[in-house]
């Protein structure tokens, strides 16, 4: 259901810059989430009840199709999933509770994803980022701010990243990342057209 | 805040007995430091087992949450919980007044509204136009109340079907100011307007919060302390103008003396206005006020000074209208 008077940045599924060099924002397909809490030692009993694997370490990520594991923390993970999937996924995890602590809370619309792709992905990103972004492995995944925002970074390539931004504060960060594209495009064609 | 220690770890962090709130019962809830003095109130709704939606003084959700997590890792590592923040998911439409009921009941067909099978400070789950709701029958104005809560990318549309639906029973929307109003008259506290982080529950009034069998909370020793159990402390009152007609203005101080009266000594300020309207229900102003020894003061007459002259105010109870609640209950 998407509502034409949400505000810009937290509409699904919309493409809000595209650079000549290639450069494409665009939030992401409204996808189910879960922040799922569990003892390190019993991940993998919730693995079983995901269907993928569960990575162990903070700042790894497992994808398998369209769902995603995230490791965020010593007993902190995100499970990403088509919105197909939810019910299937919290229906097995109701299963895990006569046995396994846990806890699986849907925060699926507390969060808006943004997808930052092309050859200015990393250096975009960088405007408000203060990883080292070459040093996240493709596939990896860490907490961090955007300028003075909570963002959760996966790199699912070289060139394409998601971003995971708490939902009030998608307008700010589509515009920050939007003006630090513009800018990176203008001066990616300023600088070829001195050659 | 899920876990199978879910109720163990609220109990412990909040005043009231929490340990066997069933599910689908929400309870009014205080938050101490350790000081004693209370911080942060709001909601603690028992969902399902082991499953607790909390809410906190608005703006209070990232301190509290940090402060949760602090006990959590660091003083309670035992307990099997997990906290989770949840303040972007859901977006939350709070529905006020008496025919509240006929507008929500025929919307949500799978919760049965009826007194019995839905109580005042109770929490049900249904579908409100396809969508997903969990509703929360607690209210913040005095009316009888819902908190309509349904995941945020929906909350537009959810408001623009209530508005419509209940044009023919004369749905208006309210804002902030409209709501300290109603609040006011009915003495309910905003933690931080009212407080300033150093009253214990015993100053507010609010003792009945603390659960009397507790073993321990988070702040229960310090409401031992000698100066925590002093007579004389600031207390919430309420205050009314004798001319009926003044609006104080918050944070004007209270004497004991008419201070226009020109003292060799300096005179001793005993107190100071919180929170201070005009009540439109009422046809009066209404204030409420922190007074030293305040409790036992209530009936008196004492003096407000502000810039056009030292007003005669009467302290009372911090219950302007309607102190039973029966308009809760519609």
């Amino acid at each position: 259901m998407v509502d034409s008077k949400m505000p810009t940045f937290t509409r699904p599924d919309l493409l809000f810059f595209h650079g000549a060099s290639g450069t494409k924002l665009s939030t992401t397909p409204q996808i189910a989430r879960f922040s799922l809490g569990i003892a390190a030692k019993d991940v993998g009993k919730a693995a079983g009840a995901f269907g993928v694997s569960i990575p162990k370490n903070i700042g790894e990520m497992i994808q398998a199709g369209q769902s995603f594991a995230l490791c965020l923390g010593p007993d902190e993970y995100q499970l990403m999933v088509p919105m197909a999937l939810a019910n299937p996924l919290m229906k097995n995890f109701s299963h895990l509770r006569a046995t396994t602590p846990h806890s699986l809370v849907d925060i699926s619309y507390s969060q808006v994803g943004i997808e930052v792709c092309g050859p200015l992905a990393t250096t975009i990103i960088s405007a408000g980022c203060p990883l080292d972004l070459s040093v996240l492995p493709v596939g990896g995944c860490a907490r961090s701010i955007l300028d003075k925002l909570q963002v959760i970074v996966i790199k699912t390539g070289e060139q394409n990243y998601q971003l995971q931004i708490m939902r009030s504060f998608a307008p700010f960060a589509g515009k920050l990342l939007a003006k630090a594209a513009i800018q990176y495009e203008a001066e990616l064609a300023l600088n070829s057209g001195e050659e | 805040v899920v876990g199978p220690d879910a109720a163990e770890f609220l109990h412990r962090f909040y005043t009231n007995p929490l340990l066997h709130l069933p599910p689908g019962r929400c309870r009014y809830v205080l938050a101490l430091k350790e000081d004693g003095f209370v911080y942060d109130d709001g909601i603690v709704a028992c969902v399902e087992q082991d499953r607790f939606h909390v809410t906190t003084t608005s703006g209070g959700a990232p301190r509290v949450y940090a402060n949760m997590q602090d006990y959590r890792q660091t003083e309670w590592p035992e307990l099997n919980v997990w906290l989770t923040p949840i303040t972007e998911h859901w977006a939350v439409i709070a529905l006020n007044g008496p025919k509240v009921r006929r507008l929500l009941a025929p919307l949500i067909h799978d919760i049965d509204f009826s007194d019995e099978a839905f109580p005042h400070m109770s929490v049900r789950t249904g579908t409100i136009f396809g969508v997903p709701v969990r509703l929360f029958r607690v209210s913040f104005t005095g009316e009888m109340g819902f908190e309509i809560n349904v995941p945020a990318a929906h909350a537009t549309m959810i408001w623009e079907k209530l508005m419509a639906t209940g044009a023919s029973l004369g749905i208006t929307p309210y804002g902030l100011e409209a709501l300290l109003h109603m609040r006011a008259e009915k003495g309910y506290i905003i933690v931080g307007q009212d407080t300033d982080g150093s009253q214990t529950p015993f100053d507010l009034g609010m003792g009945w919060a603390i659960g009397k069998n507790k073993s321990d909370f988070v702040g229960k020793r310090s409401l031992k302390r000698p100066d925590i159990v002093a007579e004389n402390r600031p207390q919430l009152v309420g205050v009314l103008t004798v001319d009926a007609t003044t609006v104080l203005e918050e944070g004007a101080q209270i004497s004991h003396i008419n201070t226009s009266e020109v003292s060799e000594t300096p005179e001793k300020m005993v107190g100071h206005v919180t929170s201070s309207y005009w009540s439109t229900t009422l046809g009066r102003p209404i204030a409420l006020a922190l007074v030293t020894g305040g409790h036992a003061l209530i009936g008196q007459e004492l003096f407000v000074p502000m810039p056009d002259k030292v007003h005669p105010v009467k302290l009372v109870k911090p219950a302007f209208y309607d102190p039973d609640g029966e308009r809760l209950n519609g």
